[in-house]
C-alpha cells in the first residue's frame, strides 16, 4: 500500500472539501425530506376527502333508502287499496243482486278478505232477541266466535262505539278500548266497523291481523267502512225487495181468490140465467095453451052463436081479447129470446135482398105510421142489395126498432130507416132515426137490459112489455152483428145495428165458429 | 363455445359435447307432450280437479310420466294431491307449495298449477328426504342426491330442481352434500317453498305425499337446459366487510353487529325487521354480498335476527368479503327478468323450450305488487307466449349465478329471479 502523506493545505482543502460534500448531501437530504413530507401530506388529504367522499355517499344512500322505503310504502298502499277496492267492488256487485240477508252475508267471501289484506274477519249480525249471530268468520272457529261475541256485548267501550255508529280502527282508538279489543280477537291490527241502516246499528264487520302482519292504515279503515255501508244498504234494499215481493205476492194471491170467486160467481149467473131462460119458456109455452083457449072463448063469445050478450059484456070480452092478445106478444116475445139465448132457436141464414125486407116491415107498420101523420123516410141506397141473414128475425128487428120509434116519436114527427155499406167492409149499417122525446144517457146503459122500460110519459100511456128491444139485441147478436144507440134528450133517437152481407162475413164476425 | 347438455358422460362435466347415440334415440323416440292445468278455485279437491282435466284433454293420455305441481297455500292439502293421481296417474310427482304461483295467464295467490309430461325423450328421477332443523342436512343431501341418480334410468343427468322448506337452516350445505353425489360442479337449482309469510305452511309434494320439514328433488336427464338468473339490485353506500360470520350466520360487518346496517340506514323501521323479517318493509333492502371468483352481488335476506344483533341468512355467508345494502326498484326488477330471459334464450341456442319453470322471490312480488305480471310478461316477450311457462314465488331462489356456461358454484339467492327452460 503506497504511503500517502498529505502536506497541510491539502489536508485542510481536503476537510473543506469533505465538508462542502457533506452538506450537499445534508441540504440535498433535507430538501428530499421537505419533498416527501409534501406528498405525504397531498396524500393524507386526498385520503380524507376519498373518506369524506365514502361517508358522503353512505349518508346519501340512507336517505336514498329512507326516500325509496316511504316511496315503497306509498307503492304499497296505493296497490293494497286498488285490490282492495277492486275486490269491494266486485263483493258490492255480487251482494246488491243478494235477494235476503243470509244471501248477502253468504256472499262475503274469505277471498275478498284476503284481498283486503286481513286474515281474522268477524262479521256479526244484531238478531232481534239483541244478541249477536256470527255471519262471517275467518281465523277463528264457531265456538271461538261465540265466545267474542259474548265478551264484546259485555264491553261497554264496544258498545258505545256501535251506537255512535262510527268506525275504528287500532290506529286511532283509545289504548284501553285496543288492549280489550286485541284481547278479545287476538289480532294487534284490526278495523270495526258498524253496519248501519235506516233503522240503526244491525251488526259489525271486524278485520284483523296477528302481531306479525303490517300495521292497519287509514286506508284499511276506508275501505272497511265501505264494505259495512254497502252490506248496510244491500240489507236494507233485500228487506224493502221483500216486503215488495211479499205485497205482490199477496196481492197476486188476493187477485187469484177475487178471480175465483167472480168465476164462480159468474158460472152461477150463467146457471141463474140458464134456469131462468128455461123456466120462462116453460111458463111461456104453459101460459100459452089456456090464453089460445081464452082468446078462443072470447071469440066466440064475441060472435053471440052462443047468444046474444049485452054490449057490457061485449065490452069486457074486447078486453079480454086485447088483453089476451098483449100476453101473447109478451109470452112469444119472451119465448124468442129464450130460445135465442139458449141457441134453441134455428136460424135459417140466407141472402136475402135488403130492400123487399124493410119495404114489407115497413108496410106492415104503415097503419101506425099514418094513424099519427109521422113520415117515414127510407133510405136505403142501391148499392146495398142483400144480406146474409135469417129473414123472419131480420124483420123482426126492423119491426121492433121502427115500432119503438113510432111509439115515441109525437104526430108529424119523421122516422127514417138508412143502410149504408161501408167499402172495403162486408157488413151492411142499418140505423132507425125518430125526432121524438129521446132518452136520457143514464137510461141508455140499461136499454137493453129485458123488461127495462124508461119511465117517461108516454110509457106510462102505452103498454108494452120491455122486452122488444132485448129481442132486437139478441137478433142482431145471433147475426153477428151488434147494436147500439144514440139519443139526445127532446132530439130524437137513432138506434144503429150491423148485419153481414154475405155468408163470408158473418163467418169472419166469428158466425162460423158457432154453427 | 355454448353448452349443450343433452347428454353427458360425466354428469358433473356439463361442458362436455352429448354422445351422439343419445342423438338417435331421441330422433326416433316419441315427441314430448306437455300440458298445464290451471285453477283458482278455493277448494283444493275442486281446483285439483279443474286443473287435471284441462291438462288430460290436452295429454290425451292414460298415465303421465311426471307431474309438476305448484299450489298456493289454500291447495297445499292431501285432498288435490289424490285427485291428481286419481285422475292424471302420474308416474312421478314432485313441487312444492308457494304464497303465489305463475300460471300461463296470471298470477295465483290461491290455487294451483300443474304441469304434466310425458315423453320418451327426457328422462326423471324423484326422490325426497327430510331435512328437520336438527337434521344433518350435508348427510340429507347426500342421500337426496343418491336416490335421485337411483331413480334417474338414463344413462346422463343434465340439471336437478330441489324444493325445500327450510327457510332459515344453512341450505349450503344441502346442496353440498347433494353435489357430492351429483358433481361439484352439476347444475343445481331450486326453491325454498313459500306461503304468504305466515311461515307456517310451507310443505313440499312427492309422489302422494305432502311433506314438511323435507326436501324433494328431481333429476333430469336427456334434455337440453338453459338456465337465466338476475336480481336487478345496485349497491347502496361506502363498502363494508364482513368481519364475522359461522355457516349462514352473519355476526358482525366491519366489527359492529351486522343488524347495526339496517338500524343505520333504516332507524325505526329496523325494529320491524326484529318482530317479523318477511314483514317488514326492510326485506325490499337485501344485503348484497360481493363474491369475488364470480363478480357478482349475492342477494342475501335476513331470515332471522338473533338476540346479539346477527343476521341469519339462508345460505353460507362468506367472512372477509365486501357487503352492501341493496337497491332495486320495478323497473330494474323487469329488466332483470328480460336479462335472465335473454340468457336462457341465449342457452337455448335456438332450440323451442319444452318448457319454462320460473322460480322467483315471494319479495319481488311485493316489489311490484300489482305489476308483477310485467316481469312474467317479459319472460313471455323473450321467450314466447306459447311456450309452457308455469312457476312460484319462493322464499330463496337455489342456482348457480348467471347460465350454465361457467358454473361454479350454487349459491342460495334472494330477491332472485330464476328461468330454467327445458329444451
Amino acid at each position: 500500500m503506497p504511503d500517502i502523506t498529505l502536506t497541510l493545505p491539502q489536508t485542510f482543502l481536503l476537510l473543506v472539501t469533505v465538508l462542502i460534500v457533506i452538506l450537499a448531501g445534508a441540504g440535498y437530504l433535507l430538501a428530499l425530506m421537505a419533498g416527501k413530507d409534501e406528498t405525504i401530506r397531498q396524500m393524507k388529504s386526498a385520503h380524507n376527502k376519498l373518506m369524506r367522499s365514502f361517508n358522503e355517499l353512505d349518508e346519501q344512500a340512507k336517505l336514498i333508502v329512507r326516500t325509496d322505503l316511504e316511496l315503497n310504502k306509498a307503492h304499497e298502499e296505493l296497490d293494497k287499496r286498488l285490490n282492495g277496492l277492486n275486490a269491494l267492488q266486485r263483493t258490492s256487485r255480487q251482494i246488491s243482486q243478494a235477494l235476503n240477508e243470509n244471501e248477502i252475508y253468504q256472499k262475503l267471501r274469505p277471498s275478498l278478505f284476503d284481498e283486503l289484506g286481513f286474515t281474522r274477519v268477524l262479521v256479526a249480525s244484531l238478531e232481534k232477541d239483541q244478541t249477536m249471530r256470527p255471519r262471517v268468520t275467518i281465523g277463528f272457529d264457531a265456538p271461538q266466535a261465540g265466545t267474542m261475541l259474548t265478551q264484546l256485548l259485555g264491553d261497554e267501550h264496544f258498545k258505545t262505539a256501535l251506537a255512535e255508529s262510527h268506525t275504528f280502527s287500532s290506529i286511532n282508538v283509545s289504548r284501553k278500548t285496543k288492549e280489550k279489543l286485541v284481547a278479545i280477537f287476538e289480532a294487534e291490527h284490526f278495523v270495526l266497523s258498524p253496519i248501519l241502516t235506516q233503522n240503526g246499528c244491525i251488526g259489525f264487520v271486524f278485520t284483523g291481523n296477528r302481531t306479525t302482519a303490517p300495521a292497519v292504515t287509514q286506508g284499511d279503515e276506508e275501505l272497511i267502512a265501505i264494505l259495512a255501508s254497502q252490506i248496510g244498504q244491500s240489507i236494507e234494499n233485500a228487506q224493502l225487495f221483500e216486503k215488495v215481493f211479499r205485497s205482490s205476492q199477496e196481492l197476486e194471491i188476493k187477485v187469484k181468490e177475487r178471480t175465483k170467486q167472480l168465476a164462480m160467481a159468474l158460472e152461477q149467473v150463467k146457471e141463474i140465467s140458464q134456469k131462468k131462460t128455461e123456466f120462462i119458456s116453460a111458463v111461456s109455452h104453459e101460459l100459452r095453451t089456456p090464453l089460445t083457449s081464452i082468446k078462443g072463448y072470447a071469440a066466440i063469445l064475441m060472435t053471440g052463436k052462443i047468444g046474444e050478450i049485452p054490449a057490457a059484456v061485449k065490452e069486457r070480452l074486447a078486453k079480454i081479447n086485447t088483453h089476451s092478445d098483449n100476453l101473447v106478444e109478451l109470452i112469444n116475445n119472451l119465448l124468442d129470446i129464450a130460445r135465442i139465448e139458449s141457441g134453441r132457436v134455428e136460424m135459417k141464414f140466407g141472402l136475402h135482398s135488403v130492400r123487399p125486407v124493410v119495404d114489407n116491415v115497413v108496410d106492415l107498420l104503415s097503419p101506425q105510421i099514418s094513424g099519427k101523420n109521422i113520415q117515414l123516410n127510407v133510405n136505403i141506397p142501391p148499392a146495398v142489395e142483400k144480406f146474409y141473414v135469417d129473414v123472419s128475425q131480420a124483420e123482426r128487428i126492423f119491426i121492433n126498432l121502427i115500432s119503438n120509434a113510432i111509439k115515441f116519436t109525437p104526430k108529424k114527427g119523421a122516422i127514417t130507416v138508412s143502410a149504408s155499406s161501408a167499402q172495403g167492409r162486408d157488413t151492411i149499417t142499418f140505423s132507425v132515426s125518430d125526432t121524438g122525446i129521446g132518452i136520457a144517457e143514464d137510461d141508455i146503459k140499461k136499454l137493453f137490459d129485458e123488461f127495462y122500460r124508461v119511465e117517461n110519459e108516454i110509457n106510462q100511456n102505452v103498454k108494452g112489455t120491455g122486452l122488444g128491444l132485448t129481442l132486437a139485441k139478441n137478433i142482431v147478436e145471433a147475426h153477428r152483428g151488434k147494436i147500439w144507440v144514440n139519443s139526445q134528450p127532446g132530439t130524437g133517437t137513432t138506434f144503429t145495428f150491423t148485419l153481414p152481407a154475405s155468408q163470408k162475413a158473418y163467418d169472419d164476425m166469428g158466425g162460423g165458429r158457432q154453427k | 363455445m355454448k353448452r349443450d347438455i343433452k347428454y353427458s358422460t360425466r354428469p358433473f362435466n356439463v361442458n362436455k359435447i352429448l354422445t351422439p347415440a343419445v342423438s338417435v334415440y331421441r330422433m326416433v323416440s316419441m315427441p314430448t307432450h306437455i300440458a298445464i292445468g290451471t285453477s283458482q278455485a278455493a277448494d283444493p279437491q275442486e281446483a285439483a280437479y279443474q286443473a287435471c282435466l284441462a291438462a288430460k284433454n290436452s295429454l290425451n293420455s292414460a298415465q303421465t310420466d311426471l307431474v309438476l305441481l305448484l299450489t298456493g297455500e289454500n291447495c297445499a292439502r292431501d285432498e288435490a294431491l289424490n285427485v291428481v293421481h286419481a285422475i292424471l296417474r302420474p308416474k312421478r310427482l314432485t313441487g312444492a307449495c308457494a304464497g303465489a304461483i305463475i300460471a300461463p295467464d296470471g298470477i295465483l295467490k290461491n290455487g294451483l298449477v300443474l304441469l304434466a309430461i310425458n315423453s320418451d325423450e327426457i328422462s326423471f328421477g324423484l326422490a325426497a328426504v327430510n331435512t328437520l332443523p336438527s337434521a344433518d342436512l350435508r348427510q340429507a343431501g347426500f342421500e337426496l342426491g343418491r336416490k335421485l341418480t337411483g331413480d334417474l334410468k338414463s344413462a346422463g343427468r343434465q340439471v336437478g330442481i330441489i324444493f325445500t322448506d327450510g327457510i332459515s337452516q344453512n341450505n349450503s350445505l344441502l346442496v353440498r352434500g347433494i353435489q357430492e353425489v351429483l358433481g361439484s360442479g352439476f347444475p343445481l337449482l331450486g326453491a325454498v317453498s313459500s306461503d304468504d309469510f305466515k311461515f307456517k305452511n310451507m310443505c313440499s309434494f312427492h309422489q302422494k305425499q305432502r311433506l314438511v320439514h323435507a326436501t324433494v328433488g328431481l333429476l333430469i336427464g336427456g334434455a337440453h337446459v338453459a338456465v337465466g338468473s338476475r336480481h336487478g339490485f345496485k349497491p347502496l353506500g361506502k363498502p363494508r366487510f364482513i368481519t364475522k360470520a359461522e355457516g349462514h350466520v352473519l355476526h358482525s360487518i366491519d366489527d359492529k353487529p351486522a343488524m347495526a346496517l339496517y338500524e343505520e340506514f333504516l332507524g325505526n323501521e329496523a325494529r320491524d325487521l326484529k318482530k317479523n323479517v318477511f314483514a317488514s318493509h326492510v326485506l325490499l333492502y337485501p344485503l348484497g354480498i360481493y363474491l369475488e371468483d364470480e363478480r357478482q352481488y349475492l342477494l342475501k335476506n335476513a331470515v332471522d335476527i338473533l338476540d346479539d344483533g346477527s343476521i341469519v341468512c339462508q345460505g353460507e355467508v362468506p367472512e372477509g368479503a365486501e357487503v352492501h345494502l341493496m337497491i332495486g326498484n320495478r323497473d330494474s326488477c323487469v329488466q332483470s327478468a328480460i336479462d335472465a330471459a335473454q340468457e336462457v334464450k341465449d342457452g337455448l341456442a335456438g332450440k323451442q323450450p319444452k318448457f319454462v319453470l320460473v322460480i322467483e322471490s315471494l319479495a319481488r312480488h311485493r316489489i311490484l305488487g300489482r305489476r308483477s305480471w310485467l316481469e312474467i310478461q317479459a319472460v313471455k316477450d323473450v321467450l314466447g307466449y306459447t311456450t309452457p311457462l308455469i312457476g312460484m314465488y319462493a322464499f330463496g331462489e337455489i342456482s348457480p349465478f348467471g347460465s350454465l356456461d361457467n358454473v361454479k358454484n350454487t349459491h342460495m339467492h334472494n330477491e332472485t329471479i330464476l328461468i330454467v327452460a327445458i329444451g
